[in-house]
């Protein structure tokens, strides 16, 4: 169960290491085009990369940082 | 510049509106895909979600495993389905069509592995047609782009376009206004061939 654990904690280490490298990778490659695309779909029509990019670091983060403590303390 | 500005790569001091815009090039259409095209990703995202409740709700075999191995398996699951959704978003807004004054760039990236460009002149563009056929198409105003090229088997064929209608309107005054230059390059061709069939004369 521990190597188990460990090899969570991992898991979610690197994936959240992705989704920054995403993050950066799209921003980066959509800012020198100068794209401001936005989600035209009722009721999201308000909704830009920007603010995408923004709900993916929310949740990736607080779902990392849940599992990490949790997973912590399991080992512990 | 701000630690965010410098990571997400933004530059105030930039000027073109694009890698590889020309003097006196004016963008006029910047569009990506439409969002028709991410209905696939909704109902993948329902389904996982529908899956996850019922194996938390109502499975059995799952609510006889510990909490510890539920809480791993929910958590691995839902790092997963967050990957996969916002990515997809990533890619769809990544896949970009823009028309300048000049020409028509189809960018195809991805957010790591691909990096695709295609320029066509207005020079080169014979024709253009727009395609907006269905129920779907009419309502929600998309269709399909079809540009010809001067020679009969060069055909580009763009999908999905939002408002299409507009871009081939837009497209129309464009063309009008260099359909000089492209008969003075379509006579200086006709030319060189005739000279290279009679290097005599």
């Amino acid at each position: 169960m521990e190597y188990l654990l460990i090899l969570f904690l991992l898991f979610h280490l690197s994936s959240y290491l992705i989704c920054l490298l995403a993050i950066r990778s799209t921003f980066k490659y959509l800012s020198k085009h100068q794209v401001r695309p936005k989600l035209r779909f009722l009721p999201f029509g308000f909704l830009r990369v920007r603010h995408i990019g923004l709900l993916y670091l929310i949740c990736m983060s607080l779902l990392t940082f849940t599992s990490i403590s949790v997973g912590i303390y399991f080992l512990m | 510049m701000s630690f965010w500005q410098q990571f997400l790569g933004f530059n105030p001091n930039q000027v073109r509106q694009f890698p590889g815009q020309q003097p006196g090039e004016e963008t006029h259409v910047m569009t990506s895909g439409h969002w028709i095209l991410l209905t696939p990703l909704l109902l993948h995202t329902l389904l996982t979600a529908a899956v996850l409740i019922y194996l938390n709700g109502f499975s059995a075999i799952f609510l006889e495993l510990s909490f510890q191995m539920r809480f791993l398996v929910n958590t691995v699951i839902l790092a997963l389905l967050y990957h996969y959704m916002f990515m997809r978003l990533f890619n769809h807004f990544l896949h970009v069509l823009i028309i300048t004054n000049f020409r028509i760039i189809d960018v195809r990236a991805s957010i790591f592995f691909k990096r695709e460009r295609e320029v066509i002149p207005f020079t080169n563009i014979q024709d253009f047609r727009m395609y907006q056929n269905g129920i779907l198409p009419r309502i929600f105003k998309y269709g399909d782009l079809i540009l010809l090229g001067s020679s009969t088997d060069i055909r580009y064929n763009f999908s999905y376009i939002p408002h299409v209608n507009r871009v081939y309107y837009t497209m129309g005054e464009i063309h009008q206004k260099v359909a000089p230059f492209r008969q003075q390059t379509s006579t200086e061709s006709a030319r060189a061939s005739e000279s290279a069939d009679n290097p005599r004369s």
